[in-house]
Formats: structure tokens, sequence, C-alpha cells
């Protein structure tokens, strides 16, 4: 693209008085600048803890121009104390069977609280699946969002131009996170605002790379006057 | 004819006390049916928070997971009404 019709797309931008930066000449693919994003195919599966260029995902606070590059979630290895809650709690009217504990009730009643049990154990399956389903944390090409979900009453979506990452950290701690490689990410952002952390989530490396080609990659587009 | 006469005449007096099994059955009976209720109302948030969450985040998982949400309704519903019902 010429000089000259990048300062007519600038002039054009101004007359309609957009704010903010705007893209005014050819946005990269992802693939071109990446190398980590360039061995990833791009994925359909929604119920992953990595999902790199999701096919078919929609927010509802991306903008126009904005392409979702990278989603994530925690690492399923995190919900396995959980798991074993549930196990734990499918078995436990069994056990107080065995014990006779309520035998002075009727049986209709006893089975009402086996019932009462297995539903208060389904709450605890559907809420501790949706928090880790819609606790996500998303990579787009201009900025990072992260969605939390912490309770059944608690959402908080809040987001990150990826020209104010001042540094990206990633930690993995633990035998388990060394093996199976995961491991939690602290983006800084400028000072006055808070940082962002993406908590144990798969190839910690790769994300930090990816960040990384990012941040390079809007420096570059500044520089290029690519961006207003 | 005086109030008295018109209670023991109605055979008020005469009804059986609930004995303390039966106090003890109402009282659990009570319990299911506040536990009951009070599940129903999670179920009602859970699938608020579905419906509100699949417009934020849209994925091809979204539609069953509103399914999910409202099977899970449904049933708590059911067996809200088994708790006053049945028991």
């Amino acid at each position: 693209m010429s000089q000259g019709k990048t300062k007519k797309s600038i002039s054009d931008d101004e007359m309609t008085g957009t704010t903010g930066p705007e893209k005014i000449g050819p946005r990269r693919s992802v693939d071109e600048y990446s190398e980590v994003m360039r061995n990833e195919t791009p994925s359909d599966k929604c119920l992953t803890a990595f999902v790199p260029k999701p096919k078919k995902l929609s927010l509802d606070v991306l903008a126009k121009d904005e392409h979702i590059i990278l989603l994530l979630r925690q690492h399923p290895v995190t919900q396995f104390r959980v798991l074993f809650i549930v196990i734990f709690m499918i078995f436990l009217p069994l056990l107080f069977s065995g014990a006779g504990i309520f035998d002075f009730l009727p049986g209709m009643y006893r089975f009402a609280s086996v019932i009462g049990w297995y539903m208060l154990t389904t709450g605890l399956v559907i809420e501790s699946f949706l928090k880790w389903f819609y606790r996500v944390y998303i990579i787009t090409d201009e900025r990072i969002i992260d969605v939390d979900f912490l309770s059944m009453i608690y959402k908080d979506v809040s987001t990150t131009k990826i020209d104010k990452i001042e540094d990206v950290t990633s930690k993995s701690t633990g035998f388990l996170a060394s093996m199976i490689d995961y491991g939690t990410i602290i983006i800084q952002t400028a000072a006055t605002k808070q940082e962002l952390q993406f908590e144990s989530v798969p190839h910690p490396s790769k994300v930090t790379a990816l960040l990384n080609d990012l941040i390079l990659e809007e420096e570059l587009e500044k520089y290029e006057g690519r961006v207003s | 004819m005086s109030l008295f006469t018109l209670i023991s005449g109605s055979g008020l007096l005469n009804a059986p006390l609930p004995s303390a099994d039966t106090a003890i059955l109402f009282g659990v009976k009570t319990m299911f049916i506040v536990g009951g209720f009070l599940y129903l109302l999670f179920a009602i948030l859970v699938t608020r928070q579905i419906s509100l969450m699949s417009k934020t985040i849209a994925t091809t998982a979204s539609a069953n997971i509103k399914i999910i949400g409202l099977l899970h309704l449904i049933i708590s519903i059911v067996v809200l009404m088994y708790f006053i019902i049945v028991l």
C-alpha cells in the first residue's frame, strides 16, 4: 500500500470521527508473524482447554475486524479435586445404607433423601462444569479478554489491549504442572491497571511466545504506520 | 349453649394428639420441601446464568448446555413436587 493512500485513509477516519487506534493498512494474519500459531491447526472443539484459532466461537465484546487467535481454559487436571469429591458423593449413600443410620425413617423418606443427595451432587457437577467452561482467557489480534465466572452470581469480563502489555511471565510450579505442561501466566499491564492472570492454562510457554509475537507485531504496525 | 359444649360436641377434644414420630416426620418433610425449594432457586439461577453466558461466549456447545440447564430445572421442579405431594 502506498504512503499516499495511507494518509488518505487517516483523513477519512478523522472525517468520520473515529476514536482510538484504527487499522488503516493491511492486517497480517497471525500465521505470518507467529511461529507458534503457524504450527497449530484451526480447531472447532469447544470442550478443550487449548483452542487455537477457534472456528465456531463468537464473543459479544469482539470488535468488527478482531479475530480470536487462542482460547484458553484451566487445564482439566485442575478439576480432579471436584471429580474426587463427586465420586465420594456418589458412593456415600451406599455407605449410609450399609451402616443403617437412616433406618428409623420410613422407606419413602429414605428414598427422598437419596434423591435429594443426588440432586446436590448434580448441582455440584453442573456448577463446577459451568465455572470451568465459562472461565475463559481469550487472545485476539488486538486484545486479551479475561472472562471470569467465579460463581453463579459473579461474572467479570476484563480486557487489555496488546500494546498496553508491559511484561509477560509464566510460572509452572509443581511436579504435575511440569509433567502435564500447564502453568500460570501473569500479564503486567500499564502501572495504573491491575495485572491479568491466566491460571493453570495448558502450554504456558506457547502462550507466552504468542503474546510476545503479538506485542512485536503491534510495535511493527505502529512503526510501519499501519495503525493511526 | 356454652362454647365448651359446642367444642366437646364437635369431637375436637377427642381427636388424638400427634405422636412424636408424626411430629418428627413432619419436621423432616418440611426440611425436604425447604431444601427442594432452595434447590429450585439454584436451578433457576443456573439456567439464567447459562442464558447470559451463552450470549457472552457463543460456542457450538451453547445449545447443548442450555438444554442441560433446562433439564436440570425441570428435574428440580419434579423433585420438589415429589417432596410436597408424596411425602
